[in-house]
């Protein structure tokens, strides 16, 4: 799907065109799962009772803990602290400011999520030329309105100019003595769809389904 | 589950390690505009067999299918709508809509326009971070600066010692990437430079290691980029 992202720097304003770059695009090959008639099997969850439910088949919804039912729009997001979250809207439409030229150990500090191509359709030529000289831009891309702010990089090599989604990783600074014991790492593993895995090819549902 | 790599050092020297994963995963709550807790869960829209591709794929003919609507509610299961799904596994459907136990796992491969150039079916690959072999030092130093622009970092683990003998060995490791501010590619194969598959059948990665010191600290990070950062029409 295409998107727009407007920004605006010290020396004028650009806007882009963005275009969601497939890990199969950049990979060139996908996986699919055939039945025994050689036809693409479709992926859907089964219930405890056998039940199988197709994607779009689900609705969300929230209970309290005497399981009635809340409205969604009575419902507020909180961290862990229970400190609410506010929303913050979509960047679609909303000329947003670029950081930077922000260091390489900015964008080293993150995993990239979601890889967009960018193509200019209007380009400030400071902006131009600093992305061609390697400079990298930090900028807030968020497609939907969401409580999380995950940066986006933009950056330029030999075959055009990127927007990476980026998610936040956390790099300590180790020490002889500060030895990770195993009991920390267990269970540390990261469960969100990770950009790149052909797992995700299937992942036609978005979202694993929980008790 | 905990990952282990066997990595070897710019001297030869070669260690496994722990892999840690870093991602920052936001742990979120939800509650009442006057603070009481809510539960989010899932509800049965629709099954299989009352699901609107079902339902066009039974009647294709538009009048048939509103006909049936009308008539029999062919898409209402009384049973099961607004239930809570409770756990759920993953399944494959086959064309039939009935749960295929042994699909076959095909890997189609692209030309560089898009289109479909041939099919394969996947080999069994198995994860390599731990060889039984020594990896080998590939040698091959890219800076940082120009890395990130070239490969896009899906995964990040940071390399972490349990003993004071791995600290040593990812110190001096660091060090060296420290100096040349640079990072190594790390790989299998003879030249150290082949795809790492961090679990069976699972992607291709190319691997880089990144290494700073602070002081007496230091930071091993291993970067892995399933793919450049390129385009169709570029590629060709």
């Amino acid at each position: 799907m295409t998107q727009i992202l407007e920004v605006e720097t010290s020396t004028g304003r650009s806007a882009f065109v963005l275009t969601l770059v497939e890990q199969t695009t950049l990979r060139r090959h996908r996986r699919v799962a055939l039945d025994a008639q050689g036809q693409p099997c479709r992926i859907a969850w089964q219930t405890w009772d056998g039940v199988s439910l197709l994607p779009g088949a689900l609705a969300d919804g929230y209970e309290d803990p005497d399981g009635a039912t809340v409205p969604r729009g009575e419902v507020v997001a909180t961290d862990a602290q229970g400190r609410l979250l506010r929303q913050m809207p979509a960047t679609a439409g909303r000329v947003q400011r670029l950081e930077g030229p922000v260091p390489v150990d900015d964008v080293l500090a993150h995993a990239v999520t979601k890889v967009y191509a960018v193509t200019p359709h209007h380009l400030d030529p400071a902006l131009r030329h600093s992305l061609a000289q390697g400079d990298i831009y930090r900028v807030a891309f968020r497609p939907r309105p969401s409580t999380s702010d995950p940066p986006a990089f933009l950056l330029a090599n030999a075959h055009g100019i990127f927007l990476l989604q980026a998610a936040l990783c956390c790099l300590d600074w180790l020490t002889r003595e500060q030895m990770v014991p195993m009991e920390s790492i267990a269970d540390e593993e990261d469960d969100a769809p990770v950009w790149g895995d052909w797992l995700t090819d299937y992942a036609e549902m978005g979202t694993e389904v929980e008790v | 589950m905990i990952r282990q790599m066997r990595l070897v050092d710019h001297r030869g020297r070669d260690a496994t390690l722990l892999l840690l994963p870093v991602r920052v995963t936001e742990r979120r709550q939800s509650q009442t505009l006057d603070g009481h807790p809510v539960r989010h869960l899932r509800r049965i829209k629709a099954t299989a067999d009352t699901h609107p591709d079902t339902l066009y794929a039974r009647y294709p003919d538009p009048d048939d299918l509103a006909r049936a609507l009308i008539d029999g509610d062919p898409e209402i299961d009384r049973q099961t709508v607004g239930r809570a799904t409770g756990p759920c596994d993953r399944v494959w459907l086959d064309g039939d809509g009935q749960v295929c136990y042994a699909p076959v796992l095909t890997e189609i491969r692209y030309h560089t326009d898009g289109t479909e150039r041939d099919r394969r079916p996947v080999g069994r690959r198995a994860a390599n971070l731990v060889p039984a072999l020594p990896p080998v030092w590939s040698g091959v130093l890219i800076p940082r600066r120009e890395i990130v622009r070239r490969l896009a970092f899906s995964r990040v683990y940071q390399v972490v010692h349990q003993d004071t003998l791995q600290f040593d060995f990812l110190y001096e490791l660091a060090q060296y990437l420290h100096a040349r501010e640079a990072m190594v590619q790390v790989g299998a194969g003879r030249q150290g430079r082949g795809p790492l598959y961090c679990e069976r059948n699972g992607p291709a990665y190319r691997g880089f290691l990144d290494g700073r010191i602070n002081g007496e600290a230091m930071r091993v990070v291993l970067y892995l980029a399933a793919g450049e950062l390129t385009l169709p029409e570029a590629r060709s």
